[in-house]
C-alpha cells in the first residue's frame, strides 16, 4: 500500500470530519527503509525530535490529557506504515494527518464532549496537596536558581536586560538590547526562548535528580 | 490564509498566530495554521516563540482584556498550559528579584509568603496572621503604656517647674511689695494713750498698734521712710541710665528720708529742691554743710510723706558759694510710689 499525502489545505477545512485513515493513493516518493527520515540534511534523530515536538504541541493545544503518549502513538503509527514498504512524500503532512486520526479517537474513547473532563480540568497541584505543592514549588524555585547560577555570565546579563522593563520601555529597551548585540529583534526573541528552553530543560531535570 | 516562513513573518502573521494560541480561530484556519507549522520547522519556532510571549505578557499584565479573558480561558483552566505560565512567571519573579536590591530579603520571606497565600495551608496561615496580630497588639498597647507613662512624667516635671517658677514670682512680687530700702521702723514709747484729736497734747507720729490696756504702747508702724540716693551727675538722673528704682512709701509713713551723696564738699552751703517731672520746683530746703571741706558728705532731707504723690520727681542739690552764686550739683529721678492715700496731698503747701 502506497500512502499518499496531499498538501490540499482543503482536505482540513471539515472539522466536524470523522476520523479517517490517512487517504491512500499510489505515488512514488522517497526511498530507503526510513523512507523521508533518509538523506541528506539534519540527522534522523534530530529529524524525528522535531516531529515528536509538533506532535505534542499539536496535542497539547488541543488540551488532551497525555500530548506525549498520543505523540508516541501517533509516531508509532506513522513508523508501522513506513517499515510496510508505505513510501510517503511529506512526512510530517502525513503525520499530521495521522495525528488527526488519533485525535478523533482519542476523542471518541474518552467521550468528551469538552475539551476535556471536569477530571482532567482539576489541577494536579491541588489534588497532591497543599503541603506537597509548597514543596514543588520550593524545590522547582530552587532549581531554577541552580540553573540560572548555571548558564553563562553574559548568558544571565542578556536574560536580566531582556526583562529590565515594561510595556512600551520594554520594546524600545529589546530594539535597543537587539542593535546592541548588532542582531535583528527577532533573533534576540529567539535566543531568549532558546536560554528560557534550557533553563527549563535544566529544572526539569534538577528536579528528577532531586 | 497563509503563513510563510520564507520572509520574516509581519504582524499580521504574528496576530494569527496569537489567535491560533488564543483559540480565536474557526475549525478550518486552525488546521490550515497547524497544517503549516507541521510543514515548516522555523514557523514552529515562531510559533513556539509567540507563545513563550504571550505568555510572559500575560504574567506581566500587559495583555488587552479580550486577549487576557481568552488567555485565562484556555490557558489557565488547562493544568499543563497552566504549568508553562507558572514555569514563566517563576522565572521572570526570579530574574526581577536577581535585580532587586531586596532579593535577598524576598527570597528569605518567601516561604512565610507562601504560607500566607490564602488557600494554601490555610490552618497554617491562620495561626500565623493570629500571631502577627496579637504581636502587633502586643507592640501597641506597650508603647501606648510607655507613651502615657513618659507624657505623665514629663507633666509632673512641667508642673513642677511651673511651681517653682510661680513661686519664685511671688518671692520676687512680695520682694517687690516691700519698701526699697527697708523702711526704718521707729518705735517710741508713749507714756500714756492720747486720744484721738485732743489738743493740747503731743500727737504720735506713729498709728497705735491694739494694746490690751493702758500703759507702754509700742508704735511698730514704720514713721519715716529713708531713701538714699546714689552720686550721680547733672546730666543723668540715675547713677548708670538705669530706670530709677522706686520710692515706695508703706502705709503708715509719715516722714520720708532722702539721703544724697554729694560729689564736692567745698561749698558752706547746698539747696535741695524737688519737682515733678516737667512741673515748678515745689518744695526746697537749705542744708548747711556739717563736715570739713575735705571730708565726703551727705545731705539727707526729711519730707512729709504726704508730700508725694504715685510719680516721677526730679530733685536737684545746688551749691552756693561765699559769693552768693549758686551751681547745680546734680540731679536725681525718683520714682514714688506712695501706699498711704491718705497721706498724699496734691496740693500739699510747698515750704519754700
Amino acid at each position: 500500500m502506497r500512502l499518499v499525502i496531499k498538501s490540499d489545505e482543503s482536505r482540513f477545512d471539515d472539522s466536524t470530519a470523522e476520523p479517517s485513515e490517512p487517504p491512500s493513493e499510489p505515488l512514488s516518493g522517497a526511498g530507503g527503509p526510513w523512507g523521508p527520515f533518509d538523506g541528506d540534511g539534519p540527522s534522523v534523530v534530530e529529524r524525528f525530535r522535531a516531529l515528536q515536538s509538533k506532535l505534542i504541541f499539536y496535542f497539547e493545544r488541543r488540551h488532551c490529557f497525555d500530548p506525549e503518549e498520543l505523540a508516541d502513538e501517533t509516531l508509532e503509527r506513522v513508523m508501522r506504515k513506513l517499515c510496510e514498504g508505505t513510501e510517503v512524500l511529506d512526512l510530517t503532512h502525513y503525520s499530521y494527518g495521522v495525528a488527526r486520526n488519533v485525535f478523533y479517537e482519542y476523542l471518541r474513547k474518552e467521550k468528551a464532549k469538552h475539551k476535556y473532563s471536569d477530571e482532567q480540568r482539576r489541577r494536579p497541584e491541588a489534588a497532591a496537596g497543599d503541603d506537597e505543592e509548597a514543596e514543588t514549588r520550593e524545590r522547582r524555585l530552587r532549581c531554577l536558581e541552580g540553573c540560572m547560577a548555571r548558564l553563562k555570565e553574559r548568558e544571565r546579563w542578556l536574560m536580566f536586560e531582556y526583562y529590565k522593563y515594561k510595556g512600551q520601555r520594554k520594546v524600545l529597551h529589546k530594539q535597543k538590547l537587539a542593535e546592541h548585540l548588532n542582531i535583528s529583534r527577532e533573533a534576540l526573541t529567539l535566543r531568549i526562548f532558546h536560554l528560557k528552553r534550557r533553563l527549563k530543560t535544566c529544572i526539569e531535570d534538577c528536579l528528577g535528580n532531586d | 490564509m497563509s503563513l510563510t516562513s520564507d520572509h520574516a513573518p509581519g504582524t499580521g502573521d504574528e496576530r494569527l498566530l496569537v489567535r491560533y494560541l488564543l483559540e480565536d480561530l474557526s475549525e478550518s484556519e486552525r488546521g490550515r495554521v497547524e497544517q503549516q507549522y507541521f510543514a515548516d520547522d522555523t514557523l514552529y519556532t515562531k510559533l513556539l516563540v509567540t507563545e513563550d510571549d504571550l505568555i510572559d505578557s500575560y504574567v506581566q499584565g500587559e495583555l488587552v482584556r479580550e486577549d487576557r479573558e481568552r488567555f485565562e480561558r484556555v490557558y489557565l483552566a488547562d493544568p499543563r498550559l497552566n504549568r508553562k505560565v507558572e514555569a514563566n512567571r517563576e522565572l521572570l519573579e526570579m530574574v526581577g528579584a536577581r535585580r532587586s536590591p531586596f532579593a535577598a530579603w524576598r527570597r528569605r520571606l518567601l516561604p512565610l509568603k507562601r504560607a500566607l497565600t490564602p488557600g494554601r495551608n490555610t490552618r497554617l496561615a491562620y495561626v500565623c496572621a493570629a500571631l502577627l496580630l496579637f504581636v502587633t497588639l502586643c507592640g501597641a498597647s506597650g508603647w501606648l503604656l510607655f507613651e502615657r507613662s513618659r507624657l505623665r512624667a514629663e507633666g509632673e516635671q512641667a508642673r513642677a517647674r511651673w511651681l517653682e517658677t510661680e513661686g519664685e514670682y511671688q518671692r520676687r512680687l512680695a520682694a517687690l511689695q516691700q519698701p526699697t530700702p527697708a523702711p526704718v521702723a521707729v518705735a517710741r514709747e508713749t507714756p500714756e494713750p492720747v486720744e484721738p484729736g485732743a489738743r493740747g497734747g503731743e500727737k504720735p507720729l506713729g498709728r497705735a498698734a491694739p494694746s490690751a490696756g493702758r500703759g507702754v504702747e509700742r508704735v511698730t508702724t514704720p514713721l519715716v521712710v529713708a531713701f538714699a540716693l546714689p552720686r550721680t551727675g547733672v546730666r543723668a538722673p540715675t547713677a548708670d541710665g538705669s530706670a530709677p528704682r522706686p520710692l515706695v512709701i508703706p502705709r503708715g509713713a509719715v516722714l520720708v528720708r532722702l539721703t544724697v551723696e554729694l560729689v564736692a564738699n567745698e561749698y558752706p552751703a547746698y539747696t535741695v529742691s524737688l519737682r515733678k517731672v516737667g512741673g515748678p520746683v515745689f518744695w526746697s530746703q537749705a542744708v548747711p554743710r556739717k563736715s570739713p571741706p575735705s571730708a565726703p558728705d551727705r545731705v539727707a532731707i526729711d519730707l512729709p510723706a504726704g508730700l508725694f504723690q504715685s510719680q516721677y520727681y526730679i530733685m536737684q542739690v545746688t551749691a552756693t558759694d561765699a559769693s552768693g552764686e549758686e551751681e547745680i550739683l546734680s540731679r536725681h529721678q525718683i520714682s514714688a510710689v506712695n501706699h498711704n492715700p491718705t497721706n498724699a496731698r496734691p496740693g500739699a503747701p510747698t515750704p519754700r
